[in-house]
Formats: C-alpha cells, sequence, structure tokens
C-alpha cells in the first residue's frame, strides 16, 4: 500500500498537477507500487476529483494547515522546489521528487534543488520529464539529509551580542587557555572551507618552535632542539641577521635561548634555511596566504599567525583525518595490549561514544569550549562526531585519565562506573573520527597546574615578614612560637624560632597562624591511634589549647570547595578514617561569653552555619574558645591561604571566585595533609542577596587534626574495620534540578572529581560533577551545608540577632546533603544511605539568610530543601559516629563500668563527663540499632538534667508527617536505602504548617537515624562523638505537650534561627564503596 | 565683536545637545551588563523566510527577550506561525515576551525596481519611528523585502549613537549561488552577514559561513 503525495506549497502550479494526474504518470506510478496518490493543489485553477479504484485511489485537498502527516505518509513526495516544503520532506526522511516550474523564471527555487541534487538528497525534474523521471530515478541512491544545526547560529550570536552588548569581556583564565576567541572561530571557518586544519599550539611562547617541530619531526617534544638548532644557525650566519637585529646581536641570540622567548619572522627566516622549507602564514581570515619565505623549496610549513603572534600549525583536513585513525589504532594498542583491557569492553565503550547520546542536540559547540577537541568536519554521518561529542561532554565527569603525551604511557584510571567505562578523553582519542590534540591537552593540563601552584605561592605570601606564627620542625613535631623573616620561593619560610633562638627555612607546610586564645588545659590531644590505621595526617592546627579536633562536617565544606580531584577521595577518606569528632565535652562546655570572637561580619546576613550558636551551657568550665588567630589571618587580606580557610563569595561567584582564589591546588593536598581552616563563609555558597561582597572574613572554622602521640584524649577512632567506615557523604550535592544533564548525585558527591571544573559544557555550563553551582543560571543547586557540629565551627550571629538556638555541642557530625526529591537522583543516590532526619530547616520567611539553597536569586523555584512551608521530603543522609571510646582508656582495657543510675533527677550518674559521656554514646548507639522499637522511645522523657538546660531549641524541620513517622522511623530504621526513595517518591508527606511555638518550649530534634551495620566488634571509635546530648534520637514529641502531636516543625520565627538538625547518617559502609576506589 | 560672541554662543549651544548624548552613550554603555536580556527585533517575511527565523530563534536562549516581530501588512500566515512559536516557547521559559508589528511592505514579490524604491521609502518612514521606539540591542532577519526599511533605520539609529545595535542577517537556504536582492543591499549595512551554503562565501568574502543553521 505505497502511496506518493503530491504538494505545490502555498502558492500554484497547475502543470505537475495536470502533468502527475495524466494517465502515464499515474500509470507510471502503479508500475513503481505506488496505489494511492495524495495532490495538494493550493491556489491552483481546478481541484481534481477524488476516486478511487481497485487497484488506485487518489485524494485531492488545496490547503492543510500542516502537511507534515501527510508527508510521514507519504514513501514519495513531488514537490515543488519550495524550500521549506523540500526542507520539510528531506527532514522527515523521504525521497523527494522536485519538479521545477520553468515559468516562474525565478530560478533561486532552481538554485537550491540543483545544489541538493548535487549533494545527492533529492531528484529533480520539470513537469513535461516527469513520467520518465519517474521511471528512471532509482530512489535507494539518495543520501540522508543532515538536519541543520541552528544552535550553532545561537552560540555564534550569544558570542557575538555578548561581546557587542556588554562593554567588559571577561577575559577569565578559562578564556585565555580554552574557549576559542570569535576571531578563531572566524579563522577556523575560513580555514575549514579551504580544507585545511588549524591545529592549536600551546599558547606561550613555544608555540612557533613547537609548530616546527611537529611539522618536521612530526612531535613538538623537540621544540627546545629546534630553538637551539635556530640559535646556532643565527650565530654561525650572523652576518646575514645581524643587520635586522638592533643592540647587541649575542644579547638576542642569549635572550632567543630562553624557553620564554617567543620568536619573530626573523626565525622564520633562520628556519626556512635550516630546515629548507618554505613558511606559507595565513593571518587574517577571508585574506589568501601569504609566503613568509620564498626561496623555491617544494616542502612547505604551514602556519597560522593571530594578530599577538602566536603560531599555529595548519594541516590539511586530509591530515586531521588520518591522525585521527593513527590515533584510534594507537590508543587501541596501547589498551589492548599495555592495559590489557578485553576487547569487547573497548569496543563497547567507543561505540558508545561514537553513537551517543544526540538528545544533547541544542548545546553549542561553535567554538566548542573544549579547545583541545578537533574534531572532522561534519560529515554525512548523522551524528558527526562533533555533536558526539557535545552529549558526551554532558556525560564526561567522572575521571578522565591522566594522559601523557601520546608516547607516555597512558595510565587509565579504573573505570569507576559502567556507564562510563573510560575516560572521555580516553574515548576522545579511541574514536577514528576525533582526532584529539594531545599536545594543547597535556599543555592545558600543565597550564592549570602552575595556575594552582600560583596560588599556592600567592598563598604563601600570606605570611608577611615579621609576622608571628607557629612553626614545628618536622612534620607531627612540637609547634613553636616563631617570627617569620622572609618567605621564600616555591612554599619555603625562613623563621626564626624564639625558643630555639634559630633561623630555620620550613616549608609552610609546618606553619601555622600564631592563635591567641588562651588554651583549656583540660582538653588533651586525641592520641593513642591504633596502630597507624587512621590516615597520618601530618601537619594541622594545634590551637593553644593544643586540642586537636577535626571537624567532620567541616569536610563537608572542605569538599565543598576543595574541588582536588583523588586527593578529595583521599581526604575524605583520611578524614573519615580519623573522623574525629570534637569530643563532646568539648562542645557542650561553650560558653557563649567565652564563645570565639570571630563574628560574622556579615551583618543581617546570616549564612546557615551561623545559627550553629552555642548556647551558654551549665558547663561553663569547660570553654573552648575558637582560635582568633585563623580568624585574624585571614582578615588581614581576605584572601585565602593555604592554611587558611578558602573564602568563596558566595552563589555562583562562589565558583568563579573560587576559580580565582581557591586553594585546590593537588599539589598542595599532595605536599601536605594541612588541614585547613575552613571559613564559615564558604559554607553558604548561596548567591548573596545584596549582591555584594560579604566584607570582612566571617569566622573561620579551623580544623584540627588529631594529633598523634599525645597524652590522653579520646583515642582517635581506628576505623579500619570498614574502610571509610564513616565517610559522610559530600555536604552539599548541587543537583541542578533541571538541567538534566546533571550528573546524579552520588557519583556527584561521592567522587567529584576536580578535573571537570574545566570541561564546562559548550554552552558554558559546567556540567562537571563539581559541587558547585553549575553556572547555569536557570537552574537551582541547592547544597545543604548542614554543619550541626561541634564549637569548631562556632558561629555566632552578629551581635543584632540574639540566638536562640540553645544547640548544645552537637556531637553528631553530619553531612546532610540534600538529595534532591527528583527522582532520577534519589533513585542514583542510592549508594548514599540517606536516614531520613530532620532536615536543616529553614523556613522560607528566613531563607534569604539562613536557606541553605544557593538558589540564586532569579529563579523562582522554590527553595529545594524542605522547608515547612514547602512541605516537600527531603532526605537528608548523614552519617552517624559510632560513639567514642571511654575517655582515657582503649576499648581492650576499659576496666570501670559506671553502675546503672536510677536516680531520675541523675544525681547517681558518673561524675566523669567523660564516662558519662562514652556510655551516653554507647547507649545512643544502642538506641539506634534495631533492638530499640520505634514504640519505646515516644514515651521516652528527656533525658538527664543537662538537658533541661537547653533552651528552645527550634528543632529543625522534619520532613516526616504525623500520619506517617512511625512507619517512616521504621522504614527508617531497618533499611535506610529504601527510605529516601519512598520519602521522595511519595512526596505527598505533606508538612502541615507549623503553629508558631512559644520560645522555651523544649523540643528535641527529630533524629531517625540508624546505624544499621552494628558496630564491630571491638569498634572503637575515636570521636567523642555523641550525638547532641539533647538530641534524644528519634524523638517524636508525641506527648500531647505539644499540641497536636508529632507534628514537628520549626517556629516560623525570623529572629530565630534555624538550627540545623543533627543528622545522623546510616551506614556509613555504605559510602565507602565509592571511596574507596 | 558682537558677532564673535553670537557665534561661539551659538556654536556652544548646538554642541551642547551632542555633547550631552556622547556623555549620556557613554554612561549607559557601563551599565550594559554581560547577560542582561537582550532586546531583539526580528523581521518575519512571508512563507519560508518565517519559518526559517523562527527555526533560529527556537535555539536562542532565555536572554533573548523581549522579542518583537515585524511583519508587511499584507503578511497573514506568519503572524499565525509566530504566534504558536510563541506558545511553545512561553512553556518552556516562563517570562518570554513578545510583540508584533506591522509596517507597510515595502515591496511586493516581483515588483518592479522603481516603484519598489518608493514603497521602500514610504516603508522606512515606518520604520524609523519604530526603530526609535524599540531601540533592540540586536536586529535578526533573514531576507523578505520588509527587513530593508528596518535594518536601514536600525543602522540610522546607531549611526546617531543613540542606541548600539547589531544587525544579524542571515541569509535564506534558498539562496545557494546568489544573494537575494535584500542580501546584497544589506551586505554592507548589516555587521555580521550570515550565509548558508560555501558558495556564497567564495563570492562575499566578508560573509560568514557556520554550515546549515536552518
Amino acid at each position: 500500500m505505497k502511496s506518493a503525495f503530491v504538494t505545490v506549497g502555498t502558492t500554484s502550479f497547475d502543470d505537475l498537477i495536470t502533468a502527475v494526474t495524466a494517465t502515464e504518470a499515474t500509470q507510471a506510478l502503479q508500475d513503481l507500487g505506488y496505489n494511492r496518490l495524495v495532490l495538494q493543489v493550493g491556489r491552483g485553477k481546478e481541484c481534481p476529483a477524488s476516486f478511487s479504484t481497485a487497484t488506485f485511489t487518489l485524494e485531492a485537498f488545496r490547503f492543510k494547515n500542516s502537511l507534515s502527516e501527510d508527508v510521514e505518509r507519504a514513501d514519495l513526495v513531488i514537490s515543488h522546489a519550495g524550500a521549506g516544503s523540500c526542507l520539510e520532506v528531506l527532514e522527515a526522511g523521504k525521497p523527494l521528487l522536485v519538479v521545477i516550474n520553468d515559468k516562474l523564471m525565478d530560478n533561486h527555487q532552481l538554485e537550491l534543488a540543483r545544489q541538493l541534487h548535487r549533494d545527492g538528497h533529492l531528484f529533480y525534474c520539470t513537469s513535461r520529464t516527469l513520467v520518465e523521471m519517474l521511471r528512471s530515478m532509482d530512489l535507494s541512491t539518495l543520501k540522508p539529509f543532515p538536519p541543520g544545526q541552528p544552535e550553532k547560529f545561537a552560540a555564534f550570536l550569544d558570542k557575538v551580542i555578548g561581546t557587542a552588548a556588554a562593554t567588559t569581556m571577561q577575559k577569565g583564565w578559562k578564556k585565555y587557555f580554552g574557549q576559542k576567541s570569535l576571531s578563531e572561530v572566524t579563522m577556523d571557518e575560513y580555514l575549514s572551507s579551504l580544507g585545511l586544519y588549524r591545529k592549536l599550539t600551546a599558547k606561550d611562547a613555544t608555540c612557533l618552535f613547537r609548530a616546527i617541530s611537529e611539522q618536521v619531526y612530526a612531535c613538538q617534544i623537540h621544540h627546545m632542539a629546534v630553538r637551539n638548532a635556530c640559535v646556532s644557525f643565527m650565530r654561525k650566519n650572523q652576518l646575514n641577521f645581524e643587520s635586522y637585529v638592533e643592540g647587541s646581536f649575542e644579547k638576542y641570540l642569549e635572550r632567543l635561548g630562553d624557553p620564554k622567548e617567543s620568536a619573530g619572522q626573523l626565525e622564520i627566516t633562520a628556519f626556512s634555511l635550516i630546515y629548507n622549507r618554505d613558511f606559507i602564514l595565513y593571518r587574517h581570515p577571508g585574506k589568501p596566504a601569504s609566503y613568509a619565505t620564498d626561496n623555491g623549496f617544494e616542502e612547505k610549513i604551514l602556519l597560522c599567525c593571530s594578530s599577538n603572534g602566536h603560531y599555529d600549525s595548519v594541516y590539511t583536513k586530509q591530515f586531521q583525518a588520518n591522525a585521527a585513525i593513527c590515533q584510534a589504532v594507537l590508543y587501541e594498542i596501547l589498551y589492548k595490549n599495555v592495559f590489557n583491557v578485553d576487547e569487547e569492553e573497548l569496543r563497547t565503550a567507543v561505540e558508545m561514544f561514537r553513537n551517543g547520546a544526540k538528545k544533547n542536540r541544542n548545546s553549542a559547540s561553535v567554538g566548542s569550549e573544549d579547545a583541545n577537541f578537533d574534531c572532522l568536519p561534519e560529515r554525512a554521518s548523522r551524528n558527526s562526531p562533533e555533536k558526539r561529542l557535545e552529549d558526551w561532554e554532558s556525560f564526561d565527569s567522572a575521571n578522565p585519565a591522566e594522559e601523557k603525551c601520546k608516547q607516555g604511557t597512558d595510565e587509565a584510571k579504573p573505570p569507576e562506573n559502567p556507564k562510563m567505562p573510560f575516560p572521555y578523553k580516553v574515548l576522545k582519542a579511541l574514536d577514528p573520527e576525533i582526532y584529539r590534540n594531545i599536545e594543547f591537552d597535556v599543555w592545558l593540563d600543565s597550564r592549570k597546574e602552575l595556575q594552582k601552584t600560583d596560588y599556592l605561592v600567592f598563598a604563601g605570601r600570606q605570611y608577611y615578614l615579621g609576622d608571628k606564627c607557629q612553626v614545628r620542625l618536622e612534620a607531627g613535631g612540637k609547634y613553636y612560637n616563631a617570627h617569620i623573616q622572609d618567605v621564600g620561593q616555591d612554599n619555603m619560610v625562613t623563621v626564626f624560632i624564639e625558643e630555639l633562638a634559630e633561623k630555620h627555612v620550613v616549608p609552610l607546610v609546618n606553619l601555622k597562624p600564631v592563635t591567641q586564645v588562651t588554651p583549656v588545659p583540660a582538653w588533651n590531644v586525641i592520641s593513642a591511634r591504633k596502630g597507624g590505621t587512621y590516615q597520618k595526617i601530618s601537619g594541622g592546627y594545634i590551637h593553644d589549647s593544643k586540642f586537636i579536633v577535626t571537624n567532620m562536617d567541616i569536610k563537608s565544606r572542605k569538599k565543598l570547595f576543595k574541588k582536588v580531584r583523588g586527593k578529595e577521595v583521599y581526604m575524605t577518606v583520611a578524614y573519615s578514617r580519623g573522623h574525629p569528632v570534637l569530643p563532646p565535652r568539648l562542645q557542650h562546655s561553650i560558653t557563649s561569653d567565652r564563645s570565639p570572637s570571630v563574628h560574622c561580619s556579615q551583618n543581617g546576613h546570616i549564612n546557615p552555619y551561623e545559627h550553629y550558636h552555642f548556647q551558654n551551657s551549665q558547663r561553663t568550665g569547660r570553654g573552648y574558645g575558637m582560635p582568633r588567630g585563623s580568624a585574624r589571618f585571614i582578615n588581614r587580606n581576605n584572601m585565602t591561604g593555604p592554611e587558611i580557610a578558602f573564602y568563596p563569595s558566595p552563589g555562583k561567584r562562589c565558583y568563579q571566585s573560587y576559580d580565582n582564589f581557591s586553594y585546590r591546588s593537588r599539589s598542595y593536598s599532595r605536599s601536605r595533609r594541612q588541614m585547613q581552616c575552613v571559613n564559615k563563609e564558604c559554607q553558604y555558597g548561596f548567591s548573596p542577596e545584596n549582591g555584594e561582597e560579604p566584607q570582612g572574613l566571617e569566622e573561620t572554622i579551623t580544623f584540627y587534626e588529631i594529633e598523634e602521640g599525645d597524652d590522653t584524649s579520646f583515642p582517635a577512632l581506628p576505623n579500619q574495620g570498614n574502610a571509610a567506615a564513616i565517610v559522610p557523604p559530600p555536604a552539599g550535592f548541587w543537583v541542578t534540578r533541571r538541567t538534566p544533564s546533571s550528573v546524579p548525585p552520588n557519583k556527584q558527591g561521592l567522587n567529584s572529581s576536580e578535573e571537570e571544573v574545566d570541561e564546562p559544557s559548550d554552552n558554558g555550563e559546567y556540567h562537571e560533577d563539581y559541587l558547585y553551582t553549575p553556572s547555569d543560571p536557570d537552574c537551582e543547586t541547592t547544597t545543604v551545608f548542614n554543619a550541626t557540629e561541634s564549637t569548631a565551627n562556632l558561629s555566632l550571629q552578629d551581635a543584632g540577632t540574639n540566638c536562640v538556638a540553645p544547640q548544645e555541642g552537637p556531637t553528631s557530625y553530619s553531612y546532610s546533603q540534600k538529595v534532591m526529591v527528583n527522582s532520577a537522583i534519589i533513585s542514583s543516590s542510592a549508594c548514599v544511605n540517606t536516614a531520613p532526619a530532620a532536615i536543616f530547616s529553614s523556613s522560607s520567611s528566613a531563607s534569604t539568610q539562613v536557606s541553605s539553597t544557593a538558589s540564586t536569586p532569579q529563579n523562582a523555584v522554590p527553595p529545594i530543601l524542605v522547608s515547612p512551608s514547602v512541605g516537600r521530603p527531603v532526605v537528608i543522609p548523614s552519617v552517624y559516629q559510632s560513639p567514642p571510646l571511654p575517655p582515657g582508656s582503649d576499648v581492650g582495657e576499659s576496666g570501670i563500668t559506671p553502675p546503672y543510675s536510677c536516680d531520675p533527677s541523675g544525681s547517681d550518674l558518673p561524675r566523669d563527663p567523660k564516662i558519662l559521656q562514652y556510655y551516653f554514646n554507647l547507649g545512643l548507639q544502642y538506641y539506634h540499632q534495631s533492638c530499640w522499637n520505634p514504640v519505646m522511645y515516644v514515651q521516652q522523657a528527656p533525658p538527664s538534667p543537662p538537658m533541661e538546660a537547653y533552651q528552645t531549641y527550634p528543632e529543625p524541620v522534619s520532613v516526616v508527617d504525623p500520619s506517617v513517622p512511625l512507619s517512616y522511623t521504621d522504614v527508617g530504621r531497618n533499611d535506610m536505602r529504601q527510605m529516601p526513595v519512598d520519602a521522595s517518591s511519595t512526596g505527598a508527606l505533606s508538612i502541615p504548617e507549623p503553629p508558631p511555638l512559644p520560645p522555651g518550649t523544649v523540643y528535641y530534634p527529630v533524629v531517625t537515624d540508624s546505624y544499621a551495620p552494628p558496630p564491630l566488634p571491638g569498634y572503637e571509635s575515636c570521636i567523642p562523638f555523641v550525638p547532641a546530648y539533647h538530641c534524644v534520637g528519634p524523638w517524636y514529641p508525641v506527648s500531647p505537650s505539644y499540641g497536636n502531636s508529632a507534628r514537628i516543625h520549626n517556629p516560623v520565627n525570623p529572629s530565630h534561627f534555624h538550627q540545623v538538625s543533627y543528622v545522623t547518617s546510616s551506614n556509613p559502609a555504605l559510602h565507602c564503596i565509592a571511596q574507596s576506589m | 565683536m558682537e558677532s564673535l560672541f553670537w557665534t561661539t554662543l551659538g556654536v556652544t549651544v548646538s554642541f551642547f545637545p551632542l555633547l550631552l548624548l556622547l556623555i549620556l552613550r557613554f554612561v549607559k554603555r557601563r551599565f550594559v551588563s554581560h547577560n542582561a536580556a537582550i532586546k531583539l527585533l526580528v523581521v518575519a517575511g512571508s512563507g519560508g523566510h518565517t519559518t526559517e527565523i523562527l527555526r533560529l530563534l527556537n535555539s536562542l536562549s532565555q536572554k533573548y527577550s523581549p522579542r518583537h516581530y515585524v511583519l508587511a501588512d499584507s503578511d497573514k500566515m506568519s503572524e499565525e506561525k509566530i504566534r504558536c512559536f510563541e506558545q511553545k516557547r512561553a512553556g518552556k521559559y516562563s517570562d518570554s515576551l513578545f510583540t508584533l508589528h506591522r509596517i507597510p511592505r515595502s515591496r511586493e514579490v516581483r515588483q518592479s525596481w522603481s516603484s519598489s524604491v518608493l514603497t521602500t521609502v514610504r516603508s522606512v518612514f515606518y520604520s524609523l519611528p519604530l526603530a526609535f521606539r524599540l531601540k533592540p540591542d540586536l536586529v535578526l532577519c533573514n531576507g523578505p523585502g520588509t527587513c530593508v526599511p528596518i535594518c536601514v533605520s536600525a543602522f540610522l539609529l546607531k549611526i546617531l549613537g543613540l542606541k548600539k545595535i547589531t544587525i544579524v542577517y542571515v541569509e535564506s537556504i534558498c539562496r545557494v549561488e546568489n544573494l537575494s536582492l535584500s542580501g546584497k543591499i544589506l551586505y554592507r549595512f548589516s555587521d555580521y552577514f550570515i550565509v548558508q551554503w560555501p558558495a556564497l562565501k567564495e563570492k562575499y568574502p566578508k560573509s560568514l559561513y557556520l554550515g546549515r543553521i536552518v
């Protein structure tokens, strides 16, 4: 039942209609098997009557608003030469016969038909030759018609308008290295129209030498040899070069020898004689090439010289095609024989890459972001390599291998997840259609490395002469007070140590800003790490009181801005292993008056962490002061040094500014494990409503690191048991809600790699699985920074706002990782074991300041994070730290076990807070085991006295609505993983609007969590980590005193700060899967 | 002496608005931020031109709004196409607004050259106030006759320094070997002249070839 469709478009074309309805034509059609003919007559004089015989039916109509169904149903389309119909039919992939209306003589329609015929997409004839064309044409020879690419136009326009409209052209670092500027685009276009291909060369002084070495020796490595050859040649024939050089020729040659010296026309003439090749230079798009040298050699070196004297080598497209194939072969050999990757997997990976998802068509690829990828010109194949690349760029997240230059072996990281078997760069090389400019890749990477070390040096200059600081001579050694004599190069600082009265040159690592806070005698450094299982973190801060705590949740922030790929994982692991947590007594011993002096300088603009304000607690005795020093240090010049918390400005700029100031060098993390003093400010990467940069540096949270070998303290938790036992899921999943291409969070969070940030997708949106807000303006990324922890990041709100939250030193360090509700994410976060826990509560009213959502103001998306008013369940996975060891003793020898305390007033509780702490933790930990059934703790009265002391703790919003609590917790308890999915899938968890609670009512945060795997026997935890005293486990204030029972809400009182709940995550072991890669 | 005084006064007075204009322009230039919305003036012709231009608009990002469409008064088909395009777009992007403007047709298809000059001048008179009122950042057109007066008035606006306008002319896909009449005229006026076939690129080197974009 084949049908043919005839269309004349909006005008009229009677000749075609008469010709096609003539008997020979209908006969011809029937012979070809078409027994149905549909005519669209348009304004034609007569409209033939529809008729149908046994073997042949004919329909006719004048106009239809859309011809697409007819085209779809037709097996052959006979059309007038109108552009609209032609394109529509060709894009529908239907065979097309175009009939030219020679009466019209407006031949531009003929032009298009002829061109398309030449390209093999259609046949064309006139109405008179219709019949024999029908018989003679062979439809199988028609080639598929590639659709146009309007997105190229869009990208071009963005660039053009960007430059034209904006006065300030951001010449960001990225632009300089990676992106192709407009002139480059036009140049490339011009060259490609001449069948040439410009191979990007390193954008530094060595470009000319690299280009020549590549064209002469086929690789760029010999650029130094080429340079020296030039110098010696010019020295030998001094007389004919001397005249061109003013000043001393010798000095000129000397300078030329220095790799940083660029070369020009004079050197080109020299090279032409050395390698007897003529140089052809393409200088301006549009203008033909000029002969730089004309010594009559047949061999040529083609170069493209840009206005600022940068040279790129120019090859023919043929070369590019061959090179791509050779490259593919080479990489295949490399992977098959050297890395013995099995054949099959390699082929599937390449196959998957080659027919990568076509869906991402609209990511513009003009002057594609990825400057170092040179793909072959668009071929007839449906998914041009370029498009494939764009699609892959959206997938490209995981871990581009550290590729050395071609000769070096290519150390491919073991593929992490099945979906992305090989790093993207490798796949590019493996694809025979894409010629990957490896030298430029390598150069770009080295550039980035340099960029980072610059920061390091830059940071190094933090230390001004005469600065007081604390230095230790060897890692882990004792810190001495010292003065800085001078700041040397590459991280070396000479210091004069007062106590020893000696001068030492000390690496930056061992340096630490001095802190004035009077030491707290009671605290002593957590020592006695078991069998070194705990990652040896050398260096690090000892604040005066010599108390070292590594503040776990800071890790979340650390993760936030510490975009160090592998290292991060390492760092996380290190942390996790150590997962030292502020000992409980430390946490709640903070007295408000003693609380750290560093105030969040941003008045009124309280960042979500601000409200972890530690209210005065009875046990003021053990005040623990925040190191002021570090803050002082930072405030000095607002710069972030390696030791100093990075200070990102919130919001998107947070990214950019992070980029500029960020201290994220790989080398840094490798060279020393210095904990950073984390600037609280960076926790909330929200675009500041007020738009200006927060002035002073806010309070800094200093990492304290478990020091080894000190006296009694809570022994560091050697969690060798389950490797990354308590690897808190990375705090901030920046999950773009809307951008489809956002990388699944779990992948994102757990192994966010630093690499990705450099390869933002074409349209400028960074697809990397960075923990940063992808720069895509319209996507709202929210991160929950749920620093619920210890005094370490005591944050005082501005003086102006009184802080109600009595939040007792939460002992549970929790990384709340807000997983978007969007199920795709939730499902993918399966491996992140989420405990339905009270969520960081930010009632929308206070959300501007408090809301953790990084939603840039302009996008209307309500904060994803559940705030009571939004009522959308957000599940916060969190990490539950196992209870610490009984103080001062390893598990092994812990002898004394205190008797049960049965006195309701708690008088018979053990005096020593450490013991109390320990057993409390133990109790809590078991509480989280399944052995506690939900009913049990519902009636649980608030625990021991210290609790009462705490004022109202505006307990965080819990997702749970009354109807669901029990099941919720149950589910939560026994299998954490489903929970997130259910919670989100139901999505129906409605959170009734909380009635305003009079301040002073005591509530307890709902902490539902389960520590799924029972701690290993003998599992000792170094973290004196007790879920906040007052956090009585999954306490649902069901008792009548709370009015409508288990409705958990937080008082929407703008002046109140919404305390983040103490979120305890569930089975940490789960995280280690990703971590331990 | 008297006359000297008056002449200087006259000169300063006459120069004063120009000076003011320049300062204003300078101040205005400072505030254009990179990703601010871009006012777009689109010239829609009949039939094929409209479908092509709408395809191009479809790929533009959200910042290109508001969009002002200019149609020839005798053009019925395009309006309906534009409305349904904008419907779709409103679904995709929340705050996208557009307006429709009509100006007398500057040249009928196959109208003789001489009479079309008259009609074009007439439609220039209509398009000048329109351009002055809209003050678009970008003028986008792909070949219908009506785009000539619009581009001329936009060009005028640019010369007078009232508004920094970028004129982008996309030659229609049907034009493989030679430019359309309006293409030939606007080849000099437009900032960016995009063609869709390499053959044209050779003939008109100043033009840009980005491959087939429709």
